[in-house]
């Protein structure tokens, strides 16, 4: 009865009820969406790696190494021996190694080298291998595999012919002309910087750093029966490593850091991503205030909603009051009124970002290579709420107390 | 002070109001009471014209009774219960359901449709909700209003029908006793005449106790007993 009474209430004041349910519905919005971006950008980051151990590679800091052997961003200072490759490879607590050699691009997208063990080995998201939507993994020196992104915006297929141009920029001096590469396969996509990676073997790499007379030499001998270990590499920018035991990670790191024949770094992916994570959460601190301080604002006018609307409510709260409303239905009334317009603002703020990220999902992923889910129901989202309820049922104390005095002062003059 | 009818057989019928050495004062810091009233009562559906000019302190007595003031000292008796001595809980749940209030005006909440404003009522009076439309089937012709009404906002009706919507608000819960303040006010005289003979009849079907309270004379034609709030008053000087 109470319920449809507030409801009533709501109503007959919709002008200023609607303004206030639209300040909510903004400013609820804003802090879901910064919410769940953060969330979702989380773990989209964590998600770029997982099952590899141990990251070696020439030392320097382990975010640079984080970052350019699984973030494809920044270069390597300097390399690590095949030597050294083959010998991490064949330790005895070391299942899988996945040599990665960086440096070229083709067409703004990195150009990574390989070998066939990363496309058997290397995991993302929780434990997931790659897959390939077309093709398969390369066989011969000049075949690529494509990552999801670079296939769809460039349009490539299986049997697409490519360049690829030495250097890092999208556009290059020096373009390897001779040495086209023909796309074997397409992954899957990942939503990790897999996708925007152009996948090539380390002779395929060796090969491309030819002066130009030995490579028309070895393309016009390649044509015969060959594999794509046939130009060995002498040096690589980086490994991972899958270990036979998780015990083993530490005293290997140790060793691997220790090792006399070469210089190398080894690090815990793990450990990087949060280090690397703790240096944006200045900026994820900044977004959370500001959106806290936009929920207080419109909370606080809410209240300034209510509490203004009592000069005109005097003379209802008086009939309640006669008719037999105890000043306490009043303060419930007012809390009911206040809970009421928030629940709804929260309803209509998550459908409205469900529909946006569902809506703008490709887009954020295109441009700024965010995956954001479209599902916003998480226990996150669920506490979220449930703290904005409560603190819209604080700051309402102060026009429900007012109600409550009203109440008890209003007394049966005729003027109401 | 005595307002009782002359007729013997009633003054051993149970009392509906009691007041005995009430005082009330708005300013609690002065000496003075605004209100004193040292012995008045009225009997079980009696009907009771009270005069008195604005100002003289009505609208004051008729807070008290609804126990939305509360006497400094003395005590309120209503249906035999000390009603002065309950809590606010108990006051507020004796007033939903002992008691009706029709005013001058503004009795509907306006937003709210007709039938919403008499549930309300019914819902803090303790009437179940369902039987609200069945009791207003057959209070709603006898107060010349028609069921059409229900649906529509209480502030659309005229002055003169939300009056009596006001009073079947009043009587939905079967108050024992009905509180009215200067409800005609409004009205012209032949809608006057037409809401006092149904007031009347109504508080006779239901056996209501009837407390009206006008500074209009001519009303008072309609009520047996008439009490002047002057003489009824004797605090000392000003009166609210």
């Amino acid at each position: 009865m109470m319920f449809s009474f507030a409801w009533d209430s709501i109503k007959n004041r919709r002008k200023s009820v609607f303004l206030t349910f639209i300040s909510l519905v903004i400013s609820i919005s804003v802090l879901m969406s910064v919410e769940h971006i953060r969330a979702q950008a989380k773990e989209s980051f964590n998600r770029t790696v997982s099952d590899v151990d141990l990251i070696v590679g020439a030392p320097s800091g382990q975010l640079n190494l984080l970052l350019y052997s699984v973030f494809r961003m920044g270069s390597p200072t300097s390399n690590i021996s095949w030597q050294s490759f083959t010998t991490l490879n064949e330790l005895e607590q070391v299942k899988w190694a996945i040599p990665i050699s960086l440096g070229d691009s083709h067409r703004g997208y990195r150009v990574l080298g390989t070998s066939s063990a990363y496309f058997e080995h290397f995991k993302y998201g929780n434990k997931q291998a790659l897959t390939f939507s077309s093709g398969q993994a390369f066989t011969t020196t000049f075949e690529t595999v494509i990552g999801a992104e670079v296939a769809k915006r460039l349009n490539y297929v299986v049997g697409s012919e490519i360049i690829i141009a030495h250097g890092i920029g999208a556009v290059s001096f020096k373009n390897h002309d001779q040495s086209p590469f023909v796309v074997s396969g397409i992954l899957a996509s990942t939503g990790t910087p897999v996708d925007k990676t152009v996948h090539v073997s380390l002779a395929g790499i060796e090969a491309i750093h030819l002066p130009p007379a030995q490579l028309r030499a070895f393309i016009n001998q390649q044509s015969s029966t060959q594999t794509p270990d046939a130009l060995k590499p002498s040096s690589i920018s980086a490994v991972m490593l899958g270990l036979e035991s998780k015990m083993s990670v530490f005293t290997l790191q140790r060793s691997i850091n220790n090792y006399q024949g070469d210089r190398l770094m080894a690090i815990m992916p793990g450990v990087a991503l949060a280090e690397l994570w703790q240096l944006m959460s200045m900026v994820e601190n900044i977004l959370i205030i500001i959106s806290i301080l936009i929920l207080v604002s419109s909370l606080i006018g809410l209240a300034v909603m209510l509490l203004s609307s009592m000069r005109e409510r005097r003379r209802e709260i008086a009939i309640l009051r006669v008719i037999g409303a105890r000043p306490r239905v009043l303060f419930s009334l007012i809390m009911t009124e206040a809970l009421l317009l928030v629940t709804a603002s929260i309803v209509t703020a998550l459908v409205l970002l469900n529909v946006s990220f569902f809506l703008l999902g490709g887009w954020l992923a295109a441009s700024y290579g965010l995956f954001i889910d479209a599902n916003i129901y998480t226990l996150n989202t669920l506490i979220l709420s449930i703290v904005v309820l409560a603190c819209a049922g604080l700051i309402t104390l102060f026009p429900a107390i007012d109600a409550y005095k009203t109440a008890l002062h209003s007394s049966l003059s005729s003027t109401g | 002070m005595d307002s009782t009818s002359d007729i013997k057989s009633k003054q051993q019928a149970e009392l509906a109001i009691k007041l005995e050495n009430m005082s009330y004062k708005y300013d609690k810091t002065r000496i003075k009471p605004d209100l004193f009233v040292a012995d008045w009562q009225v009997q079980a559906r009696q009907h009771v014209f009270l005069k008195g000019e604005s100002g003289s302190g009505k609208t004051t007595l008729l807070n008290l009774l609804a126990g939305v003031l509360v006497p400094n000292s003395g005590e309120i008796t209503l249906l035999g219960e000390p009603f002065s001595q309950l809590s606010p809980q108990k006051i507020d749940a004796f007033r939903a359901k002992h008691i009706g209030v029709v005013y001058q005006q503004f009795n509907l909440i306006p937003f709210v449709s007709v039938l919403k404003n008499v549930q309300l009522a019914a819902h803090f009076g303790g009437t179940c909700a369902d039987q609200v439309e069945h009791i207003l089937a057959d209070l709603l012709p006898k107060l010349a209003l028609s069921t059409d009404c229900l649906r529509q906002a209480a502030g659309e009706l005229s002055v003169g029908q939300q009056q009596r919507v006001a009073i079947a608000r009043a009587l939905i819960n079967h108050p024992d006793i009905l509180l009215v303040d200067e409800p005609t006010s409004a009205l012209d005289s032949a809608a006057r005449d037409a809401f006092m003979e149904v007031l009347l009849a109504l508080c006779n079907k239901f056996n209501t106790t009837l407390l009206f309270v006008s500074h209009d004379p001519q009303l008072q034609e309609y009520f047996k007993d008439r009490v002047n709030i002057a003489e009824l008053n004797t605090a000392q000087g000003d009166a609210i």
